[in-house]
């Protein structure tokens, strides 16, 4: 196969670098907006956005190694497991206080993502796909088989006052900053030369190696910032059901996560939270199709990923340039 | 361990082995020809026993010719699947074709779900009846050998058409090089489709003789697909033979460390294996390094 070498410059939305100022300040007025408007709307509503919200962030991590890396990662439900459990368990087995043991799980996380990666290093495609998918089943099957962990059931977490402050809404507000320091992160570095690195690597490794670029070091930390992420996401999901149990974050999830970052736009900054609002809206919004909702969340589902190969995103901004070619 | 125990063990891996190896040989056939992997092929199985179970054996005719059908009509669902799905957009990554394999998975699980889930799980009757025989003090039951000559029958036919038919060639052709072999006059969309097809029909059969020894249910070959992928690429996708010997692998190390360690382990016992394959032979058992080109 002969690859192209892309040395044009990205569409702007595509590189965060050369965003204008005016996007920031738009993003950040669009978040408070948010988070006030979240904060007034009733409690199932809420419940909606910050499970959006949660999504985006562990989305925004995926679409990191998937979207701007092109590497295979099927098994980011997996990063999020280690997140939930690792809060859990340090909350109930150790004492710690709620945000110390969503940090030390996210921190213990960032380790888990770079030697998940390391397979990255060799294998591509079908290979790298598997491995990661297994590395997600795994974890599952080793949470449901210890009792420390909880065993099929899972882990309860005594977070009841964490959720009763602000009357309930101090977990939206933390949801909310989250997000937003995910964009700016996933902002910062894929403008930067991790960003560009992983691009290249991405459109043509042993090109990125010819020109001095450490293909192993960007790999591996396009890993462990998904997992980092993956895991602040699970966290705080853990505090916000209080029930951290196996099933939620199966096999299930990491498909979940990656229709989520293809559905949006892959390698687009926003493209993870419009596949977020996708992955949790449908089903919410065909409740009341009830047997039937699957079945219409899969049609959509396909017709999106079928139709616009560039994601809802990427449909949007092509819709657009449209529009603007035709006075 | 005594020998009858171990022999046990032995012949329940490689039964299990071998639906490992014939899904992961549909598995690596679609990938082979169209670069995707088929997230999808279980559950096309499922659907197709499903068919079988509830409406074609309600039909007046004898129950291999019921089989047969029901193996077709899987066929033809899965080259549906290819044509509406695989062939819209062809311009797309192959990230995004893989994509469109879940997204697959996932209605034809919600549909299976929707259909027939309230009233799981089933029973689907034995293809080979019940009982078996004794082999110098050893039992084999009817199921195991019958799902063992089928799954050899059906790797022999494979390979048959592999390497004595214009069509296995022109498959063959297409795995090694697409462009080239489109170059040379191969229709790679027709191959692709004879390709899916085969693949429905292989999965659909493995479906069918996995229902009747456990329950028949919508979750029927999520257990499998992952072994089947594992199998696929242990054996090194670029080689047919080499897959089927990642299956029958597979399912006898498995077997050995569930029944020696724990039967919890299963699933990260053979993602060890994986990994330690990989980290020796990054392209498989089996297969060939790819060399990159800029």
């Amino acid at each position: 196969m002969t690859a192209q070498l892309e040395l044009e410059a990205p569409a702007p939305l595509a590189n965060g670098a050369s965003a204008p100022p005016r996007a920031a300040s738009w993003t950040v007025g669009g978040f408070a907006l948010l988070c006030i408007a979240g904060a007034l709307v009733g409690d199932y509503p809420r419940y909606v956005l910050t499970l959006w919200l949660v999504y985006s962030v562990s989305a925004l991590g995926l679409n990191l190694v998937m979207g701007y890396g092109k590497l295979y990662s099927l098994g980011h439900g997996g990063f999020m497991l280690v997140g939930a459990f690792g809060t859990a368990v340090a909350m109930n087995h150790w004492g710690w206080p709620a945000p110390a043991a969503v940090i030390g799980a996210a921190l213990f996380a960032i380790v888990v993502g770079v030697v998940v990666g390391l397979p990255a290093i060799r294998l591509k495609h079908f290979s790298l796909a598997i491995v990661t998918f297994a590395f997600g089943i795994t974890l599952f099957q080793l949470v449901k088989a210890f009792a420390y962990t909880g065993g099929p059931q899972g882990l309860f977490i005594d977070a009841g006052a964490l959720q009763a402050l602000w009357g309930g809404r101090l977990l939206w507000v933390v949801c909310c900053v989250l997000a937003l320091a995910g964009l700016a992160m996933c902002h910062r570095v894929t403008g930067s030369r991790t960003g560009r690195a992983l691009r290249l690597i991405a459109s043509n490794e042993t090109v990125a190696r010819s020109f001095g670029i450490g293909v192993t070091f960007y790999k591996l930390a396009a890993f462990g910032l998904a997992a980092l992420l993956g895991a602040l996401a699970g966290g705080l999901l853990a505090l916000i059901t209080g029930i951290v149990a196996p099933e939620t974050f199966g096999p299930d999830l990491s498909i979940l996560m990656f229709a989520a970052v293809m559905i949006g736009g892959q390698g687009r900054l926003f493209g993870p939270l419009l596949g977020a609002a996708f992955v949790v809206a449908i089903p919410e919004l065909t409740q009341d199709a009830r047997a039937l909702a699957q079945i219409i969340y899969a049609l959509l589902f396909i017709i999106v990923v079928t139709l616009f190969p560039e994601g809802l995103l990427g449909m949007i901004e092509s819709g657009w340039r449209r529009l603007r070619r035709r006075p | 361990m005594n020998l009858d125990l171990a022999l046990a063990t032995a012949v329940a891996g490689i039964v299990s082995g071998s639906y490992y190896a014939l899904l992961g040989l549909a598995i690596a056939l679609i990938y082979r020809t169209t670069a995707v992997a088929n997230f999808a092929q279980g559950e096309l199985g499922t659907l197709g026993t499903f068919v079988l179970v509830l409406y074609v054996s309600r039909l007046p005719l004898p129950p291999g010719w019921q089989l047969v059908l029901s193996v077709l009509i899987s066929a033809g669902v899965s080259a549906i699947a290819y044509a509406a799905l695989m062939r819209a957009r062809p311009g797309a990554d192959a990230l995004n074709l893989t994509v469109r394999t879940l997204a697959l998975y996932t209605l034809v699980h919600a549909v299976t779900l929707y259909f027939w889930g309230a009233n799981e799980p089933y029973t689907a009757t034995g293809l080979f009846g019940e009982g078996g025989i004794d082999v110098a003090g050893f039992h084999l039951a009817y199921d195991q050998i019958g799902t063992l000559l089928i799954a050899a029958a059906l790797g022999l036919a494979l390979f048959a058409l592999f390497r004595f038919t214009p069509v296995g060639l022109a498959m063959r052709s297409v795995a090694m090089n697409a462009e080239v072999a489109s170059l040379l006059g191969v229709n790679v969309g027709r191959i692709a489709l004879v390709v899916w097809m085969i693949a429905g029909a292989i999965g659909a059969l493995v479906a069918m003789l996995i229902a009747p020894v456990s329950f028949l249910g919508t979750g029927l070959m999520q257990p499998y697909i992952l072994k089947a992928f594992t199998a696929a690429v242990l054996g090194g996708l670029s080689s047919f033979p080499g897959v089927i010997a990642g299956g029958l692998l597979l399912g006898v190390i498995e077997s050995f460390g569930a029944t020696w360690v724990s039967i919890h382990l299963r699933e990260p016992f053979s993602f060890a294996i994986l990994l330690l394959v990989l980290l020796f032979r990054p392209a498989g058992l089996f297969g060939r390094q790819q060399l990159g080109r800029v």
